[in-house]
Order: C-alpha cells, then sequence, then structure tokens
C-alpha cells in the first residue's frame, strides 16, 4: 500500500478513536487501527468489540492495499509530525514507513488480513434524525445517567419510540431523572426501547461535532448504529429493562415557583466554590414570603447564602439538596432562552421537578436530601 | 525494656538483686508475666504456667504484679523518648517504635539517639534497655531482641541482606509455632530459603502472609512509625479459679465481663462494631466467636451477642469445662463515618428491582 494523506485529516480521524483503541487490552488488535484504500481514500476501523467504528477520510492512492498499526502510537507520531502531509508505504512483512516533513520512521504493523471482521447491518428500526438534536439528547440526559453497576438498566441513555413518531431520550440513576422528549422532522418506522451505554454516548458526542448533516439511526435488541455520510459507528447495548419512571414524571406538584435563572445559578455556584466541588455537599433552599433563600451547611469550610426575590406566598417551607446536582440539573437548561426557571415542589421529601417554559420537552427530577440542620 | 516488670520489682527492693525473681499471679493456675533474667536462666519464661516456673525454680521470688507501678514507669520512660522525638509509637507498657530521622537534638546517626536513650533510662530509672536501630519498623524490632539485655544492635541498610538471609523465621513478626512448623514442612527455616521462593509460590503456599514474607525477608516494611495510633480494640478475659461447666456460674462471668467491657469502652470516643467472645477450654484450646453489626454496639447489644455466642459455644461443646471467658470489641467506627449519616440523600426508589419494567 502507498498512499499520501493531510497531517490534519489523519489528525482529526484518529482522535475520533483514541477512545475506542486505546482500551487496555491485551488483543493487539484492540488497540490499533485499520488503514484500507478505498475509490480516493482511506477507511479507517477501529472495535474493541463493545464500539466499532469505521470512517472514510480523502487521501491520494498510489497503491492500493491495507495496514494494521498500533492506533495510540500512530496518534502520537502524526501529532508530532512537522510536515502537512504524510506518506504511508508498506511492504510484504507488514513493516510500514512513514514521512512527512523531514521526518522518516519505520515501524512494526500487525496482518491486516487476520484484523476481526467488522460488519455493519440494515436493520429494520431505522430512522433519520438530525444530529444537533441528538447531541442535545445526549446533553440534556446524560449527566443524570447512572454509574451504579448493582443497577446496570440504569447505566445508559434509554431511547424510546412512542407513539405519534415521538422519541423519548432518558437518563436517570437513583437521585435524579432526565428526560427529553423530541418530535423528528422524518416519520420513524420504529419501535420499542433500547439503552445506550453512558460510555458509547462520549464517543457518539465526538462523532456528532466532527460530522456535519443528518444521521440515519438503527438498532435492534442488540446494538444501536449511528451511520452519517462519512462515519459508521455501533456500539452494543445494555441488555436490561428499563425501569417505568412515568408515575416519577407525571406528578403534579403543588407549588410551581419560578425563579430567576442565571441568579439561581450564580448563588448555587457560589456554595460549589465554598465547598470545594465536594460531592456530598448539601445545600438548603428556603420558600419565605416573596423569597427564596439559598444557603449552605454552616461546616468547616465557610458559609453563604443569597437571596431571591419571588413570587412565593406560603407557609416557609426548607428542602435540602445536593448542590452537585442541582448543578447539573440546572446547567441542563444552559441553552434554553428563558430567563425563568421553574421548580416543581411538593415537599422536603419529595421529588423536586425542574422545566422552562420554552422547552415544553424536557424535565429534570431530583430527590431532596433529608437535611439536619 | 529488659525483664521489666521484674527489673521494677528489683528496683524497687533492692535486696531482691541477683535472686531470680518471677512476676504474676499468686495462684497455681496463674501465669509468668515476667521473668528476671536470673529466673530465665533455670527455663522459666513468659507466658509459662506459674506452676511449671515454680517447678523449674523452687526458689524464685513470686511477687504479684503492680500494674499502676508499671504504668508509672512507662509514663516517665516515654517522657525520656519524647525528648528526642514526638514520633513514638508504643507497642506496650515497655516497648515503642521511635522514628528519629529528623530528632529534637538533631542527632545525626540514630545509633547515637539510641545510646543517649538507654543512658537517659538507665541513670533517670535505674533500669536496663536494649535498643534496635534499622532502617524500617520491622528490621528495628528484630534488631531490639539481638542483644537482650542492655544491648543496642545496628541494622545498617547494607548489612541487612546478609543479616535476613542468616536468620531464623521463626524470628520474623507473624510467624508463631504454627506457621513455623508450616515453613518448616516446605523445607524453610533459614532466610536464604526464604529467598529463593517467588512471590507467587509463597502466596499460593501461605496465603496473603506468604505476600508479606517475601516483603520481610528482602527488609521491605514500608510502615510508617504512627503517634497516637488509635486503639483497635478494647479487651477483658477472666481466668477462673477452677475449671467452670457451662452453666448460671458462667453467664454470672459473663455478666459481670459486659459490665466491665461497658465500663472500659466509656473512655473511648466511638463505638465498636465487632464483639468478640473467647472461651479457653481446659485443655487450652481456645475458641473465639466474632460477630459484626453494621453500627457500633451499646451495652445491651454487647450483652445479647456475647450470651448468644456463648449458648452457640456451649451447645457445641457439652460437658466440657472452661478455663478462661474474655470479650473484646473492635472495629471502632472512624470520626468521618459520622458527618455523613446527618445528611441523608434520598432516593427516587429503593430497591433495584422494586420497579415496574417495560
Amino acid at each position: 500500500m502507498k498512499i499520501r494523506v493531510e497531517k490534519q485529516v489523519l489528525q482529526e480521524a484518529l482522535s475520533l478513536i483514541q477512545a475506542i483503541a486505546n482500551k487496555a487490552t491485551s488483543e493487539a488488535y484492540i488497540a490499533s487501527v485499520l488503514i484500507k484504500t478505498k475509490q480516493g481514500g482511506i477507511l479507517l476501523r477501529a472495535t474493541n468489540y463493545e464500539v466499532t467504528f469505521e470512517g472514510g477520510f480523502p487521501a491520494e492512492v498510489l497503491e492500493e492495499g491495507e495496514i494494521c498499526l498500533n492506533s495510540a502510537k500512530l496518534f502520537n507520531l502524526v501529532r508530532n509530525f512537522q510536515g502537512m502531509e504524510i506518506e504511508f508505504h508498506s511492504t510484504g512483512q507488514n513493516w510500514v514507513f512513514l514521512s512527512c516533513g523531514n521526518s522518516k520512521v519505520r515501524l512494526p504493523g500487525l496482518d491486516p488480513e487476520t484484523y476481526p471482521p467488522i460488519e455493519f447491518k440494515e436493520l429494520a428500526n431505522n430512522f433519520a434524525f438530525s444530529g444537533s438534536l441528538l447531541k442535545a439528547a445526549i446533553d440534556r440526559t446524560l449527566f443524570a445517567i447512572g454509574e451504579n453497576e448493582s443497577r446496570k438498566n440504569l447505566m445508559g441513555l434509554n431511547l424510546e419510540i412512542l407513539g405519534n413518531q415521538r422519541l423519548r431520550w432518558m437518563g436517570a440513576d437513583a437521585f435524579r431523572i432526565s428526560q427529553l422528549i423530541t418530535e423528528p422532522d422524518q416519520p420513524v418506522s420504529a419501535k420499542g426501547n433500547v439503552i445506550i451505554p453512558k460510555k458509547s454516548l462520549l464517543e457518539i458526542k465526538r462523532i456528532i461535532d466532527f460530522s456535519t448533516g443528518d444521521f440515519q439511526i438503527s438498532f435492534d435488541e442488540n446494538v444501536f448504529q449511528l451511520f452519517s455520510a462519512q462515519i459508521k459507528f455501533k456500539t452494543r447495548l445494555i441488555e436490561a429493562d428499563y425501569p417505568n419512571l412515568d408515575s416519577l414524571l407525571s406528578q403534579e406538584a403543588p407549588i410551581k415557583l419560578s425563579l430567576p435563572k442565571e441568579e439561581l445559578l450564580h448563588a448555587v455556584r457560589i456554595l460549589n466554590t465554598l465547598t470545594d466541588d465536594d460531592h456530598n455537599a448539601v445545600m438548603k433552599l428556603t420558600l419565605t414570603e416573596g423569597e427564596a433563600l439559598v444557603e449552605s451547611q454552616k461546616l468547616e469550610y465557610g458559609e453563604a447564602n443569597d437571596r431571591i426575590p419571588c413570587e412565593y406566598h406560603g407557609e416557609t417551607l426548607s428542602i435540602g439538596l445536593n448542590i452537585q446536582f442541582f448543578l447539573d440539573a440546572l446547567h441542563a437548561f444552559d441553552s434554553a432562552a428563558d430567563k425563568m426557571v421553574t421548580l416543581h415542589i411538593t415537599g422536603p421529601v419529595a421529588p423536586m421537578a425542574l422545566t422552562t417554559e420554552s422547552w415544553g420537552n424536557y424535565k429534570t427530577i431530583l430527590m431532596p436530601v433529608k437535611i439536619k440542620w | 525494656m529488659d525483664a521489666f516488670f521484674a527489673s521494677v520489682e528489683t528496683k524497687d527492693q533492692p535486696e531482691l538483686l541477683g535472686l531470680p525473681v518471677i512476676v504474676g499471679g499468686i495462684g497455681s493456675r496463674s501465669v509468668v508475666a515476667a521473668a528476671s533474667y536470673e529466673a530465665r536462666a533455670f527455663g522459666v519464661h513468659s507466658a509459662m504456667s506459674m506452676a511449671q516456673a515454680k517447678k523449674l525454680c523452687p526458689q524464685a521470688v513470686v511477687l504479684p504484679p503492680r500494674f499502676e507501678r508499671y504504668k508509672e514507669i512507662s509514663a516517665h520512660l516515654h517522657r525520656i523518648f519524647r525528648k528526642y522525638t514526638d514520633l513514638v509509637e508504643p507497642l506496650s507498657l515497655d516497648e515503642a517504635w521511635l522514628d528519629v530521622t529528623a530528632n529534637k537534638l538533631d542527632i545525626p546517626s540514630a545509633t547515637w539517639v539510641a545510646t543517649h536513650i538507654k543512658w537517659d533510662i538507665q541513670t533517670q530509672l535505674g533500669l536496663t534497655s536494649s535498643a534496635g536501630v534499622s532502617y524500617n519498623k520491622f528490621l528495628a524490632k528484630i534488631a531490639s531482641a539481638m542483644e537482650k539485655p542492655d544491648g543496642l544492635f545496628v541494622i545498617p541498610p547494607e548489612e541487612a541482606a546478609d543479616f535476613l538471609s542468616g536468620v531464623r523465621l521463626k524470628i520474623l513478626p507473624g510467624v508463631g509455632k504454627v506457621m513455623e512448623q508450616k515453613l518448616l514442612a516446605q523445607g524453610l527455616e533459614f532466610g536464604h530459603q526464604l529467598l529463593l521462593r517467588d512471590k507467587a509460590s509463597l502466596v499460593q503456599s501461605f496465603g496473603k502472609f506468604g505476600g508479606q514474607l517475601y516483603d520481610l525477608i528482602r527488609g521491605i516494611d514500608p510502615r510508617p512509625v504512627v503517634a497516637d495510633r488509635e486503639r483497635k480494640s478494647v479487651g477483658i478475659e477472666r481466668t477462673f479459679g477452677t475449671d467452670a461447666p457451662f452453666g448460671p456460674n458462667l453467664e454470672r462471668v459473663l455478666e459481670r465481663l459486659v459490665r466491665g467491657m461497658a465500663q472500659r469502652l466509656k473512655s473511648q470516643p466511638k463505638q465498636g462494631k465487632t464483639l468478640t467472645l473467647k472461651v479457653r477450654f481446659m485443655n487450652f484450646k481456645t475458641l473465639t466467636k466474632s460477630v459484626t453489626r453494621p453500627k457500633g454496639l451499646k451495652e445491651s447489644q454487647i450483652r445479647e451477642l456475647a450470651f448468644a455466642k456463648l449458648a452457640e459455644v456451649a451447645s457445641a461443646h457439652p460437658g466440657e469445662k472452661v478455663r478462661l471467658l474474655g470479650l473484646a470489641v473492635s472495629g471502632f467506627e472512624r470520626e468521618t463515618e459520622k458527618p455523613s449519616k446527618k445528611n441523608q440523600q434520598l432516593e427516587l426508589f429503593e430497591e433495584p428491582n422494586s420497579l415496574d419494567t417495560f
């Protein structure tokens, strides 16, 4: 094989697969990338059996063929090359010669013939979906997705096809839920639900950031596939039943309180700074006549409070909240145009929901902390 | 300290100087707590039954222990230690590890520090001591036993390997009679024999301790000297005048032990989570039964668990007579466990399987 490829193109391509190929493994092929010539360019393949990537990139093909190299090593070489263009040249004994600018490298490759076969299937459940909407769905649910191995079914994003062509994207752990309902422009000919592992979502985000245009989404009970014009990606699914959280999501809270989003965010950030991003730090939200008080627990790191005027007329009520969880929930509304965020409050030990007016299809719920101060 | 209790007695009663002195219970069933070097010459050693000690050395002066006095001397000893360093980790009333790497008097050599301390002990307390000097706790402890009494033994880093290859393995910490037999069964008696074994095979033969043996014989012991180490357990036990059968008498003793334990626990800032009952039978066979609860044990729980465990032992050993009964509380809660219990993050659902699924 002999090819010439732009350094910048190859570097970006390799950066997409580092997290896939870099997995600590004893199997050399999992740590490697397969580069194969195709018309007008090259195909890059990487897999760790959980997640599989295939992307096409422009290159000048001088002699057809394929090579297999350690992915991390190649990525680091490319990053350090000073020239604009890299030439690859391989021999029959799997030696690969690279030259770029004044640098010349010879490194051993693996036999590409024995690289594990990769196939992407046509699946019955498939539909087109906008990349930006897919990214929004991931951004708004990722923070709530669980990481506790004992609740495996919560360790991924639940994508569910509701009736009327609506899609529900949901992330949850034991303490919070985040749900987005989207209505795609084109009809969705699919049904059921899949749980996409949290790890794979980071890969998907990377691919969306790299790509332009729409994606084709397809799935069956084992695998979720994402195709763009340039890239094919698939991930194994979490094979478990996702819990039915409808009763928690449909609860109507007696108190609906609108607070200025930015002011609330700043007040909570002050507490977070004070508590050194402690994941267990707790704050208290107290509602009194015409005012919401946000305050920290008085501990060795000091104390802080913020008063935010609001339309509250009722008995004084205090709720304890995990500062990090509350921040995550507020940040989920970062890209919403609304100035106000609505807190749906039932009481100090009942789930609290957050919504905004313009995002009627998005809701996040978090469980309070029972506080003793 | 050399023959600590016996030396204190001799110091307080100079007329005993040169005589074989044994400190221990007076009853025929008690054991030797300490024996002077004169008594040791007759084969008497600590933990030996008093009856046997008297048989070996009938002319010995036997004295009951005076723990208050020993504690007084021990406190003075610690004042001497702290003149040199605050990094003092006590092992017992009369033994401690000192980290003198940076000592208060800026004495450049650990060996000199040891000489100073021995001198202070001799002049201020009129007692002899033995010091071991080396670059870690394990080697210092071994060194301290090499030249007793009134000894000072140094294992410099460059000589540690030679020293260790020549030692008998039974002097290593953690090698008791049983482990010594196990080692011998595999042809391991001296350090150089142990050095030939790789870590994996030692772990296979001796479990986790195999890994420790591998490190120890290479002079590796990363444990730091920790001053003010928290007590790991609080114990109380009682040896009977005559062996007692299971029944009301034994239960009365257990009740007294529970109350005594409660008294001792009052001085502990935290509650322990594990209770251990120890039963030694007339044939010296010893059984321990432990139970651990998620939270610290209160007196009532200690009583309940202690009696339940005793009933268990009684039903498994009907008709046997008991020589000693003991209780120990361990697993003290760490300070940091407490504040998190104050606030409680509520969960959306309790059990992972209690949810409806699709």
